[in-house]
């Protein structure tokens, strides 16, 4: 079953086409990742599946619910993290929970005792009853994650979750996230710019630009898209025959980065396998001190995906040709 | 009753906020000030007194009609500026709902501004049975 279903889903605002005909599923358990440049219509998007905003074209389904028809009902199952939240500055985090509990008509002494355990859960218990004036940005972020979660949703719609929170609370809202999801079967949708946390934390990812779904799969299937074949990175030993046993090399190779006593360099020729360059190496009586297969991460993906139309070459492109020339011409460089 | 609780928050807002706390003192201000001039101007307090009560009873209206306008539009526009409305609009109570608890606050406090003038228009008709006739006027 399916915990968000869009068919078709579109937002215009006059003649701008802010979100444009989307149409993607999200398994019941799955954390979906939403990503894309500023303005491409990632919170649009939200806010329409949350019923907030109405759609111009098309529709949704939360938890097989028309979002155009069982607004209410849906409102009931889903928590929704805004990317800024604003706060009755005059109440304490345990009042602003307490009375999010309330108008989601839980029991006075259930709403206390979860207002308890869910500010104990963020790290907020210790400031329960500070007033939400003197909090910090990131406690803000944390009381606003607690209040997304006071009606134990089935289905979590976070926008920068973490944002402006320091690592380490980075990491306890990421772990937290990850137990409601893998304890609670919580379907997560998180739209957030930390392309490293959508790669580790999502197991799908949509890719939106200019209000369309331009990519949307698990990171292997994205690798695929742009046909990403694996590469080897292999740092080896620098010497002065160095330049002359990297010469004509039967792979292609690219240099990565060069210094005293090492370079790194890039393998990656599609099929190639790492008993091969191993071999190879011997050969050459080249000495490595690393060797390990490595893919396309997200950014890479990202990059390419969201170029810029009038950008021939895309900037990572761009970037690597500057970076890392072929081995024929940079051998000053060694 | 749920949908009490935005009412209970939009008067305690009020008091722990500037909006109803000002309001009482300002509306207090105008009640003694206007109390004491057509009790003590030398034109005004020759008025006859139901003429005085009448033209207290007139602004003890104007003055919650104002602060009626006022209050209830400050109460949703100060949830979009402060972006709590979006939170408020995801929970599963209804808009209608929440306008009509923001209108009972306002009310409320409007009802609190009427107790306060009741003093001065007590001390107004002293001497007269006046008093009852114009506090149910109002």
């Amino acid at each position: 079953m399916y915990g968000i279903s869009t068919v078709g889903i579109g937002k215009t605002y006059g003649s701008f086409r802010a979100v444009d005909s989307l149409t993607f599923n999200v398994k019941s358990g799955d954390i979906f990742g939403l990503i894309g440049p500023n303005g491409a219509g990632k919170t649009t998007t939200m806010r329409m599946l949350c019923g907030t905003l109405t759609p111009t074209t098309g529709t949704a389904f939360i938890a097989g619910y028309d979002i155009a028809k069982e607004n209410v009902r849906i409102k009931t199952i889903i928590g929704f993290l805004p990317e800024s939240t604003g706060f009755y500055n005059w109440m304490s985090g345990e009042e602003y929970l307490y009375y999010f509990a309330r108008l989601y008509d839980i029991e006075e002494p259930i709403a206390r005792k979860k207002v308890r355990d869910l500010l104990d859960r963020v790290g907020l218990a210790g400031r329960a009853f500070a007033p939400v004036a003197y909090y910090s940005r990131g406690m803000k972020q944390r009381l606003a994650l607690a209040r997304s979660l006071i009606n134990d949703p089935k289905i979590l719609f976070l926008d920068e979750p973490t944002l402006g929170m320091d690592p380490r609370g980075q990491q306890e809202i990421q772990k937290m996230l990850s137990d409601l999801n893998l304890e609670d079967g919580v379907t997560i949708f998180l739209s957030t710019h930390a392309l490293t946390d959508v790669s580790t934390f999502c197991n799908r990812i949509g890719i939106l630009n200019h209000g369309k779904l331009i990519a949307c799969g698990s990171l292997n299937d994205l690798r695929n898209l742009l046909n990403d074949s694996t590469s080897i990175f292999v740092r080896i030993l620098r010497n002065q025959e160095t330049a002359s046993r990297l010469a004509h090399p039967p792979f292609k190779i690219t240099i990565d980065n060069v210094t005293e006593d090492s370079v790194d360099m890039i393998i990656s020729d599609e099929n190639i396998e790492l008993d091969e360059v191993i071999d190879w190496m011997r050969k050459q009586n080249l000495k490595f001190t690393e060797l390990r297969q490595q893919k396309m991460n997200l950014d890479e993906i990202f990059f390419r995906l969201t170029k810029p139309s009038n950008d021939k070459d895309s900037t990572l492109i761009t970037v690597n040709k500057s970076r890392s020339p072929q081995v024929g011409q940079s051998s000053s460089r060694l | 009753m749920i949908h009490l609780i935005i009412y209970k928050l939009e008067l305690a807002g009020s008091f722990y906020s500037w909006r109803g706390a000002i309001w009482i003192i300002t509306v207090a201000s105008i009640y003694s000030l206007v109390a004491y001039l057509l009790l003590t101007d030398k034109e005004l307090s020759l008025l006859d007194q139901s003429e005085m009560l009448f033209t207290f009873s007139q602004i003890i209206v104007v003055l919650g009609l104002l602060m009626s306008a006022i209050n209830s539009s400050s109460a949703i526009s100060t949830e979009i500026e402060g972006g709590t409305l979006e939170c408020l609009l995801l929970t599963p109570i209804k808009h209608s709902q929440i306008a009509i608890q923001k209108m009972l606050s306002t009310e409320t406090i409007w009802i609190i501004l009427y107790l306060i003038s009741i003093p001065y228009t007590i001390v107004l008709a002293n001497g007269t049975n006046l008093a009852i006739p114009a506090i149910l006027y109002v």
